[in-house]
């Protein structure tokens, strides 16, 4: 059992850094990681100012955050499987003894954490550019919400990661999916102007509770409170590590059973 | 003779680009992945411009983006056209063929061209219709269109200038990404050039949408081409400026790669 737990976390390890070294050398990667956050950070601040609202423009800073938090992890997630698949290495690692759950897992967290790194280039934007007075009133919560959500954005990167070995179309699919999830998330806009009834969707969404989450910690004003928040972050987190272990469970199982990857 | 050449090579290369094109996007992935992104992106900034200033500047948002996006896929296919070449492996074979590469490049760009604007055309039939208070009616936009395919082909102007010169990287498509999305700040994309400061206002004064997206809110707004033909004249000039450059940057990688025989160096 102990030397189980030992090889597994030495595969985890081993991915972690597999994946930080594969995005180290990956332009598209690092492009991303260091312009989207700047990019959105400008659009999203400056349509506040030019609304005559920028008094929302620390919520506009915090929800393009969230947007580079989410691009790099999960479109990332959706390319793992895709660069495995690409290289003809995804059979292999589907059939070797050490579970690709475990490697997805690794690999995810290694996103996730660097994807943390969008927040901190959103703060340095509004302040550069916009001069904002960015102060955040909790740092020690606005700490907590930050780790709280690196765990869930790794836990719904594992549970995609699962889903996109039975899409080919993996990488498309993550790409799609990001404009959905920024307007149900309210990223850099408050969840009120949505209709109500698309409201259960959003609470669904860790994206939401982390954006959630940070503005409380930040001090603006939020219905939630941040305990509220970082409840319904550890929840989610692990309705999403239950439901993406046993799909990806019925997916290993249907997979040998195929003897193959080759029809999806 | 020439010119019958010409327009041979250049039937050649949209054949070329349509049948690609045509394998690329099958009706499932257009429904699923292709609509979608032409439709989502414009809705997000629609919905977060108008909870900032109101319908007006939705309104803003919706015009500004359905050409954005369109500015995007032209830059960014162009962009990426030799890219593309280079991935398949074919790069070598083209650069060794005889044929005129002007015409080829330009029918090798057309159903991104056609891409471009079928994109803007879904984004105001499906948003438009949400947007009551937008004031944007058919007859209007109608009115704008040839502003709209203006704009589009100066786009690929620059599109072309920076798969010139990101030719012998491999950053091309990167590259292509990040200057459409900066485009989407600096060009009044949002909102409007005069709330940026003044030095990123002049970095978009020098690109092409920017003047094309004026011209356009201008038709729409009830103003006459007359009216707006110093910004008419002003994306013409850029577009044209962008493309020439591209033409000779290429024209001289081209020829010193077969000068070099270094192919592979690309």
């Amino acid at each position: 059992m102990t030397r189980k737990i030992k090889d597994n976390f030495r595969a985890l390890v081993s991915s972690f850094r597999e994946q930080a070294i594969s995005r180290a050398t990956d332009n598209f990667f690092i492009g991303t990681l260091f312009f989207q956050p700047v990019l959105f950070t400008l659009l999203s601040v400056g349509i506040y100012r030019y609304g005559g609202k920028p008094d929302l423009s620390l919520y506009a800073v915090i929800g393009a955050g969230m947007i580079g938090i989410w691009n790099n992890n999960l479109w990332t997630s959706g390319s793992i499987v895709q660069d495995e698949r690409r290289s003809g290495t995804l059979e292999f690692l589907v059939a070797s003894p050490t579970s690709l759950e475990i490697i997805l897992l690794g690999k995810s967290l290694s996103n996730a954490m660097a994807s943390i790194l969008a927040l901190g280039l959103t703060f340095a934007t509004g302040l550069i550019a916009y001069r904002l007075p960015l102060e955040i009133q909790q740092p020690l919560a606005f700490l907590g919400a930050i780790l709280l959500t690196l765990v869930a954005m790794t836990m719904l990167g594992m549970l995609l990661g699962s889903l996109f070995v039975l899409a080919r179309a993996a990488g498309q699919l993550a790409t799609v999916l990001n404009y959905p999830i920024f307007i149900l998330s309210g990223l850099t806009f408050p969840l009120t102007v949505l209709p109500l009834w698309i409201r259960p969707l959003s609470y669904s969404l860790v994206s939401t509770w982390g954006n959630l989450s940070l503005a409380s910690a930040a001090g603006l004003a939020s219905e939630w409170t941040i305990t509220t928040t970082y409840l319904a972050l550890t929840g989610l987190s692990a309705l999403y590590f239950v439901i993406g272990h046993y799909l990806y469970r019925l997916i290993d199982r249907l997979v040998r059973e195929q003897g193959g990857l080759q029809q999806w | 003779m020439v010119i019958g050449r010409l327009w041979r090579t250049f039937l050649a290369g949209a054949r070329a680009s349509i049948a690609m094109d045509s394998v690329d996007y099958s009706l499932p992935r257009l429904l699923g992945t292709k609509l979608p992104r032409y439709i989502l992106q414009p809705l997000f900034f629609v919905i977060l411009a108008t909870t900032a200033g109101g319908s007006e500047l939705g309104r803003f948002a919706l015009i500004g983006n359905a050409m954005g996006n369109a500015a995007i896929m032209s830059l960014v296919n162009l962009g990426i056209s030799i890219e593309i070449e280079k991935w398949a492996g074919t790069f070598p074979l083209l650069l060794a063929a005889p044929a005129n590469w002007l015409p080829l490049m330009i029918g090798r760009a057309t159903a991104a061209y056609f891409d471009a604007l079928f994109g803007v055309l879904i984004t105001f039939v499906v948003l438009t219709p949400f947007m009551p208070n937008a004031d944007l009616s058919a007859g209007a936009l109608l009115m704008a269109t040839p502003l709209m395919l203006l704009t589009t082909a100066s786009m690929a102007g620059l599109g072309w200038l920076l798969g010139s010169i990101t030719l012998p990287t491999r950053t091309g498509l990167l590259v292509s990404n990040m200057v459409s999305y900066f485009m989407f700040v600096v060009c009044g994309v949002n909102f409007p050039l005069e709330a940026l400061p003044s030095w990123l206002g002049a970095i978009g004064r020098g690109l092409p949408l920017t003047h094309g997206l004026l011209a356009i809110r201008g038709v729409i707004d009830g103003a006459s081409y007359a009216q707006v033909s110093s910004l008419i004249g002003q994306e013409i000039l850029l577009g044209t400026l962008y493309a020439a450059l591209a033409w000779i940057i290429f024209r001289k990688r081209l020829m010193d790669t077969r000068r070099t025989g270094r192919m592979e160096l690309i």
